[in-house]
């Protein structure tokens, strides 16, 4: 081994270790509250499909007047997300008719939801989306 | 002596203005290093605290989106980059002051086998656990690296973690041997004139020289000796045990009758040789007697040592080494190698299996494949799977090709001969299949580290004003893709088929009976070759694809 200066990394880890903190996953101030995410067709089919919150308290009410995010992730690293805020149709019901699902595979589904209190909640789904048949050359 | 390099030599990477200057600066590794090291950490820490959603974080998308791809381009357009920078390396230079770091590895691993395991062993762990999909488990196999470069190399002399277990590095030397680069002599004449052979000997304070009564070069005998610094070195350059079936590598030995310096691994401080400032290989790779760049991590420490500034970073033919079978310091003979063979074999497999792993019909053969099983656990049903395609597949193929070879050629020799000698010739379309495969994950999502590393200064409150651009993500318009993949592999089908004619030309001279035993191997990687494109056209169900427009 050779005897240069010594570079210990470890107050650099010690630093960074710091400033980390803990960034934790999804919040989640109201989890009494039930969120409920479908798609139709099922399975999805690359490009764009219907996607539904279903936005319910503690008691099972429908929840109204709440801002609702769709955020859908691919599994894989290295994809562009699509997101895209969802319309409220009543009845609890938030819904987007165009969801873009740009790639068939695996994908996660999160609503990101403010409800109409200022709490902050967000849920998340997994669903497979079936790519087109083969790879269309145009 | 055979040499791989041109009789003139217009490049050297060294010699060019800025960043030449910088690489030949003694701190240039070590700044590279903590740099990656930093990444390293930062991938640790999100990988273990962030949001397990891997697109989202940067333990998802620094490896495998970007480390991967860059990995590829570097060997593609350069040299073994990685190693060069491998941040593993640096919390190991403590390891050395802190343990013994003295013992030398143990005789039944001297050999590539134990990398060739835990290659099998990662690809099938990729898959068993979705890695890429698992920012915290990635994290950990991260953390394991460090602690296993750390222990492994704080317990035993020089570079032993990277020559015989690190799977990154082997997977980096068998590719960089189709680089453009290698680290290499100058002037053979100074290496010839050169008293002292700091480049593998290394550097000790206050001795320019060697102590007069310490001849530097002692003649080895063909008896087989152990060195002052406890290397046994066996009779031969190569010396197979076949009791065991392993091969004992020499470290530094070159052939008998050869003279050699007489050398330990650069740590060992034999009494009055003063203290050592500048490591010699810790590769045990001697300059004046390498080739090529299997086993080079590029860590340019015989760049430092040598007294009369002789090492380069040589522009040379790709892949040539791969054909030619010169003795090589610290390697032996390519061709008595089965070990080096194997690693080629998996590394060529496992580029195609990695890449099925990632479309549609790899659900049906695993569905397939698990009915037939009694339907066990799913890591079980991988398992079995990647027994076929790394395992049996190639022994099959190898051995069909080999024969078949054989035949035609009218040969004698065994098959495990035959296939250790035309293995070597699968690697330029294994590193084309690589290629093809990470240089479309770092080509599509390149850019999506913008916006996952602006959302982690976001969350720490560091970040700038402004919400982070998750739209972005391709780095080149996506209908080029897929040209870009086809123009890799048939760079790597090519470079193939002129690797196997080559040896088989060396084998048999310019004959008929040469271009006969060329055929079946001609065969085997247009088949392989084939395999891929049908892989680049299939529609990337399991994790991400291209967006077909139309
Ligand atoms: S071989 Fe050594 S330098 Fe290369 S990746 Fe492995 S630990 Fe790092
Ligand atoms: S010291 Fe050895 S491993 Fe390092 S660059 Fe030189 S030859 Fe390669
Ligand atoms: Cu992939």
């Amino acid at each position: 081994m050779t005897r240069r200066g010594s570079l210990s990394p470890v107050p650099f880890v010690l630093l960074l270790l710091l400033a980390a903190g803990c960034r934790g996953d999804a919040v989640d101030e109201a989890p009494d509250h039930e969120v409920r995410i479908s798609v139709a067709p099922t399975p999805p089919i690359m490009g764009s499909a219907r996607v539904v919150v279903q936005l319910s308290d503690g008691e099972g009410l429908a929840v109204e007047n709440a801002q609702v995010t769709l955020i859908g992730d691919m599994a894989h690293p290295g994809m562009t997300p699509v997101e895209e805020d969802l319309e409220q149709e009543g009845g609890g019901r938030y819904a987007t008719s165009d969801f873009d699902f740009t790639m068939g595979g695996d994908w996660v589904l999160s609503a990101r939801i403010q409800l109409p209190d200022g709490r902050r909640v967000e849920r998340s789904r997994s669903v497979e989306v079936v790519s087109l048949d083969a790879r269309d050359p145009t | 002596m055979p040499t791989l390099r041109a009789e003139t030599r217009p490049f050297d990477l060294l010699r060019i203005p800025i960043l030449g200057r910088f690489l030949r600066w003694r701190h240039a590794r070590t700044v590279l290093q903590g740099g990656m090291l930093g990444l390293a950490i930062l991938l640790i820490l999100d990988g273990l605290f962030g949001p397990q959603i891997a697109p989202r974080n940067l333990a998802g998308v620094l490896p495998w989106v970007h480390w991967r791809g860059f990995v590829v381009l570097a060997l593609l357009i350069a040299g073994n980059l990685f190693c060069m920078a491998c941040p593993f390396m640096l919390p190991r230079r403590l390891a050395k002051r802190l343990l013994p770091a003295g013992r030398p590895w143990p005789r039944p691993l001297r050999s590539k086998w134990l990398a060739v395991g835990l290659l099998f062993v990662f690809f099938w762990a990729y898959e068993a656990f979705s890695l890429w999909q698992s920012p915290w488990l990635t994290a950990w196999v991260a953390i394991t690296y460090f602690v296993a470069a750390f222990v492994i190399d704080g317990f035993f002399r020089g570079a032993s973690f990277c020559k015989h277990v690190c799977p990154i590095g082997q997977f980096n030397f068998m590719h960089a041997t189709v680089s453009p680069l290698e680290v290499g002599v100058r002037e053979p004449e100074t290496c010839s004139d050169c008293a002292t052979k700091d480049c593998i000997r290394g550097r000790y304070a206050g001795t320019s020289a060697v102590p007069a009564d310490r001849p530097a070069v002692s003649s080895m005998g063909g008896g087989g000796s152990t060195s002052a610094s406890g290397i046994a070195t066996p009779p031969g350059p190569l010396a197979l045990d076949s009791a065991s079936g392993t091969v004992r590598l020499p470290e530094v030995a070159p052939p008998p009758a050869m003279a050699s310096p007489s050398v330990g691994s650069a740590h060992d401080e034999p009494a009055g040789r003063g203290r050592l400032v500048q490591n010699g290989c810790e590769l045990w790779l001697f300059q004046e007697r390498k080739v090529g760049n299997v086993d080079c991590t590029f860590c340019m420490e015989c760049v430092h040592a040598c007294p009369h500034d002789n090492v380069g970073i040589l522009a040379r033919v790709p892949g040539a080494e791969l054909w030619r079978n010169p003795w090589r310091s610290g390697v032996g003979r390519l061709t008595e190698r089965p070990d080096l063979a194997g690693l080629a074999v998996l590394l060529t497999f496992a580029a195609f299996v990695n890449a099925f792993g990632m479309v549609r019909p790899v659900q049906a053969v695993l569905q397939a494949l698990g009915r037939a099983l009694g339907s066990p656990p799913e890591a079980l049903i991988l398992l079995a799977f990647f027994a076929g395609a790394l395992l049996l597949l190639p022994l099959l193929a190898m051995g069909a090709t080999s024969a078949s070879s054989r035949h035609f050629s009218g040969g004698q020799e065994k098959l495990t001969e035959i296939g250790t000698r035309y293995a070597y010739g699968l690697v330029p379309l294994g590193l084309g299949m690589w290629s093809a495969h990470y240089l479309f994950h770092l080509l599509l999502g390149g850019l999506t580290i913008v916006p996952v590393f602006h959302a982690y200064l976001e969350d720490l409150n560091l970040a700038a004003p402004g919400a982070p651009a998750w739209g972005m993500g391709p780095m080149i318009p996506e209908t080029w893709l897929f040209p870009v993949q086809v123009l890799l592999l048939q760079g790597g089908l090519a470079g193939s088929l002129w690797v196997l004619l080559r040896i088989a030309r060396r084998e048999h001279g310019d004959t008929t009976r040469a271009k006969r035993a060329f055929a079946p191997w001609a065969l085997f990687v247009t088949v392989l070759f084939a395999t891929g494109i049908w892989l680049l056209l299939q529609p990337m169900e399991m994790r991400g694809t291209f967006m077909v427009d139309g």
